[in-house]
């Protein structure tokens, strides 16, 4: 039971359609993910990691996003070709999901107790007396004070980070198996981020629900998580266990993320990778940070580097490890 | 940064032309107001026959001499249109563009110099706005007498307030913008800075209200020429002919139909074209 | 609170008619009187005393003022009756027209601009957004007469040009008013069809609908629940704003309809050049208007609770 497989994403592929091409914007994904654990998916702003995230749900905005192939395998059911209407009842009850920007994520309009009580009313169908029990024992759960007469209040009469608490609140309402929280301490401050995240982790223990965090901090990865997955130009290049990455990094990128963070005294200028992503517009020959590897080789221009599996819990995508 | 510097100035006319290139909407809505303003300004030449000539040929149907017919005095229809368009454009442009050149002064002013200035100003445009604009426009008129001119200064000092007011308000927002604070920090003085940075990234939310004020301009003057307020007669407009036409509805109805359609026309057109602007000179919308 | 800000701009509105109809050019005791007098001065003195032209400029408005304040309006040229009993006699009229309009105007307008926000991107939405533009462009002058045109042509039997009180009679009173109401809220109607669009455009890309989805909540629900409320805001700010249109539009729709409203009694007056009524009936409907959106601004306030608290 404890080592159960609760979500397996196989070749993930999204595409963007802009005035000026079609932009790859994750390209062939792969992970997953046991009951319990905390899978951490690190990159710099613009690699996908945001659009994994969403479309793990299939909440990425269709019109100009596509989700050209892949599974999305959830307790054995693949996700994406579920009907809409199956595919709710999934969301908010089994999976939840937290975004970056708690104000605008939730209706300014509503008191916070009716957008609460709205996954109660709409997954579980209790009565209209024990939801409010069950929206004032999962307020006071997440540290909102005295929630019973909080519940009427709205949104922006909150600060920062009893608004991010109160989106915890939602998504872990119905005790859902799988949260995923997109950067769910960036727009914190530091000390906030320190509580936000330590709610987060002793609710998911207690529940036993598994999570994918998607942030660019990697000390907040450090802090949260089992496993952790680096994303550069929408692919993984390198996944690990939390220790085996810090410790031994293989793939250039992460070595050089690692590097980039400033430990004990200040000495001499700071590190930094050079150069900047690719426009993911273009089909690149060849490995997609080759331009910015300190370490690039003759065979890095030539054909896309594969996963490969170097040890039980760590896979790398660089040319230097093809056998 | 999306406002303009001036060297940049026109790369960015150019995506707005390319945005407004492919929004057919606001081509028919251009080509409208191109039409009415050929005709307006070669308006007395374009007419077929003179617009006061009275005829005996009263409340005729249209026909091949007269192509929309006849009014009570037989006077050609198609050349009092014609004419009228003329008094339209002129009250409608006239009223506008006097409106733009006080609103903006006023405007800059207010906007950039604030202080108490600024909020007498804005008091005194908050009792013009108290007023339901027609209807000030409408006594204004009726007090001062009903004529061209007359009309042209009440909408525009109308219309003076409404274009103070949005300039105001982009000066207010751009005035705390960074290019402005390091303009200052390099020792450009006041009349420097409002001319090169403020102004020319005030003009694009400027020219669209125009276009609007435009159209609604030509609704108030036929509106006003309607009540009997306008030109007075024999001087056609569309809102005095549209008026005359109650009287004869039974006999010839066709006298009601072409002064309203030109009203419309008029107005659908600046409208379009507004909107085309608006959305050619949006910011957000410019892809690079 | 609000309302102490409303006085100092209610007084400015006031200065502002006062000074208007003292813009007369030419003296207005001769314009009353006009010819009538026949080189006779003793009326034209007596006149000029009641009216107090004789003293200074500001103790005539100050005067004016109080009188106001008491609720007299002055006495009609033309008439001879109160000014303030005219207006009251009409203000029924014009109070049903714009009901009428704006019921219309709302309970069409934003179903009509849900349904094409609804619908984007389709044919219907696009033939929503057509003919709201050309409702848009349609003086509703002409539109009016129009329809008079065609009553009096082709459907004898349609119910306009005529008039009956509702405490007369309720339904023959509707029946007439129908509709001119109908016609005035063509004025109102393309605006709040597009701004409900556009505003539930707007909304259904924000965040909160991101939410709102990951919640595993149905199409449906986050639309009128989540959805709506929100966009009403902006609906009910261009409502306020267009009103003033509406009240101008009250004066055409009267006209044309020959309904025994204010407007007519303004356009009258400015024909007969009775300024005490044109003074009266301008105060009148500016204080109306001031407070008509005074209230949209309570509406507002009530649906935006970031204002409330």
């Amino acid at each position: 039971m404890e080592d159960q497989e609760i979500l397996r994403v196989e070749n993930l592929s999204v595409h963007f359609s802009s005035y000026e091409g079609i932009v790859r914007a994750v390209n062939r994904i792969s992970f997953s993910l046991k009951r319990g654990e905390i899978l951490g998916i690190v990159g710099e702003s613009g690699c996908g990691k945001s659009t994994v995230a969403l479309s793990l749900l299939r909440l990425v905005a269709t019109p100009p996003g596509r989700i050209v192939s892949g599974h999305v395998l959830f307790q054995g059911k693949d996700l994406l070709i579920l009907r809409e209407q199956e595919l709710e009842a999934y969301r908010g009850d089994r999976i939840s999901m937290i975004f970056q920007d708690p104000l605008t994520s939730l209706n300014p309009v509503l008191t916070i107790g009716l957008q609460v009580s709205e996954v109660f009313e709409y997954h579980k169908r209790l009565q209209q007396q024990k939801i409010r029990e069950r929206v004032t024992e999962i307020l006071k759960r997440v540290g909102i004070p005295s929630p019973e007469d909080r519940m009427r209040d709205y949104p922006h009469q909150f600060s920062g980070g009893m608004r991010q608490r109160i989106m915890i609140a939602i998504a872990m309402a119905c005790e859902p198996d799988l949260l995923i929280a997109d950067e769910p301490t960036t727009a914190l401050d530091v000390t906030i981020q320190a509580q936000v995240l330590t709610l987060m982790r002793r609710l998911c223990t207690q529940l036993g629900t598994a999570v994918v965090l998607i942030t660019h901090d990697l000390g907040v990865v450090a802090r949260m998580c089992n496993h952790v997955a680096v994303m550069y130009a929408g692919e993984i290049v390198e996944h690990a266990g939390i220790h085996t990455l810090f410790t031994t990094p293989l793939h250039p990128y992460t070595q050089g993320l690692l590097r980039c963070i400033p430990r004990g005294r200040a000495q001499g200028r700071l590190y930094f990778i050079n150069g900047k992503p690719p426009r993911l517009i273009e089909e690149i020959e060849g490995c997609n940070f080759a331009e910015r590897c300190p370490v690039v080789g003759p065979r890095c221009s030539q054909g896309s580097p594969e996963m490969l599996e170097v040890s039980e819990d760590h896979r790398v995508r660089c040319m230097r490890y093809r056998s | 940064m999306e406002e303009k510097k001036p060297e940049r100035s026109l790369s960015h006319l150019q995506i707005a032309w390319r945005n407004f290139r492919r929004n057919w909407t606001a081509l028919v809505g251009g080509i409208i107001v191109l039409l009415i303003l050929f005709v307006a300004v070669l308006s007395p030449a374009l007419a077929p026959q003179d617009p006061l000539k009275m005829t005996p040929k009263r409340l005729q149907p249209p026909s091949t001499a007269h192509l929309l017919g006849t009014d009570q005095f037989g006077r050609d229809q198609l050349s009092r249109l014609i004419c009228g368009t003329k008094v339209s454009m002129a009250v409608s442009f006239g009223a506008v563009g006097m409106a733009v050149l006080c609103g903006i002064l006023l405007g800059l002013i207010s906007g950039y110099y604030g202080g108490k200035m600024d909020n007498v100003i804005m008091r005194c445009l908050d009792v013009i706005f108290a007023f339901p604009l027609f209807l000030l426009a409408l006594v204004i008129v009726a007090v001062l007498g009903p004529s061209l001119k007359n009309l042209i200064l009440t909408i525009g000092f109308i219309y003076a307030a409404t274009f103070a007011r949005i300039v105001r308000g982009s000066v207010l927002s751009l005035r705390e913008k960074e290019f402005v604070e390091s303009a200052r920090s390099m020792g450009a003085r006041d009349g420097s800075i409002i001319f090169r940075f403020i102004f020319p990234n005030i003009l694009s939310p400027v020219i669209v209200q125009a276009t609007f004020n435009l159209s609604t301009a030509i609704m108030i003057e036929a509106a006003l020429s309607f009540l009997g307020l306008g030109t007075q007669p024999p001087d056609p407009a569309w809102g005095m002919m549209l008026n005359e036409s109650r009287s004869f509805m039974e006999i010839s109805p066709w006298m009601a139909i072409f002064p309203g359609t030109a009203v419309m026309l008029a107005v659908l057109g600046f409208n379009l074209l507004g909107d085309g602007l608006r959305d050619a000179l949006d910011p957000r919308l410019i892809v690079k | 609170m609000r309302l102490l800000s409303l006085l100092p701009i209610l007084l400015g509105a006031s200065i502002l008619i006062f000074s208007i109809v003292h813009m007369v050019p030419g003296d207005v005791v001769d314009i009353m009187i006009g010819d009538q007098s026949h080189g006779d001065t003793t009326a034209a003195t007596k006149l000029r005393e009641d009216l107090h032209l004789d003293k200074p400029i500001y103790q005539q408005y100050l005067l004016w003022l109080w009188n106001v304040l008491h609720g007299d309006l002055g006495m009609s040229f033309t008439t001879r009756h109160p000014v303030l009993n005219e207006i009251l006699k009409r203000l029924p009229v014009n109070i049903e027209l714009t009901i009428i309009a704006l019921i219309f105007a709302v309970g069409l307008g934003i179903p009509i601009g849900i349904y094409s926000a609804v619908e984007h991107l389709t044919w219907k939405d696009s033939i929503i957004r057509v003919f709201s533009v050309m409702a848009y462009a349609i003086p509703n002058f002409w539109l009016a007469t129009l329809i008079v045109l065609v009553g009096s042509l082709y459907i004898k039997s349609l119910p306009v040009l005529s008039y009956v009180p509702f405490s007369e009679n309720p339904l023959l009173n509707i029946k007439f008013m129908i509709i001119p109401g109908v016609v005035l809220s063509c004025t109102l109607l393309p605006i709040v069809v597009r701004m409900t669009r556009s505003s539930v455009l707007e909304n259904l890309r924000l965040d909160y609908v991101r939410t709102a989805r990951a919640k595993g909540l149905n199409g449906r629900i986050i639309l009128y629940r989540h959805v709506l409320k929100n966009s009403f805001i902006p609906v009910i700010n261009v409502i306020g704003l267009q009103m003033g249109i509406l009240i101008g539009g009250l004066v055409l729709t009267e006209e044309v309809f020959v309904l025994p409203g204010i407007g007519r009694l303004m356009l009258e007056a400015i024909q007969k050049r009775d300024f005490m009524i044109i003074t009266g009936t301008m105060l009148v409907i500016t204080v109306a208007f001031v407070l008509i959106t005074l209230l949209v601004d309570i509406v507002h306030a009530y649906l935006d609770p970031r204002i409330r608290y």
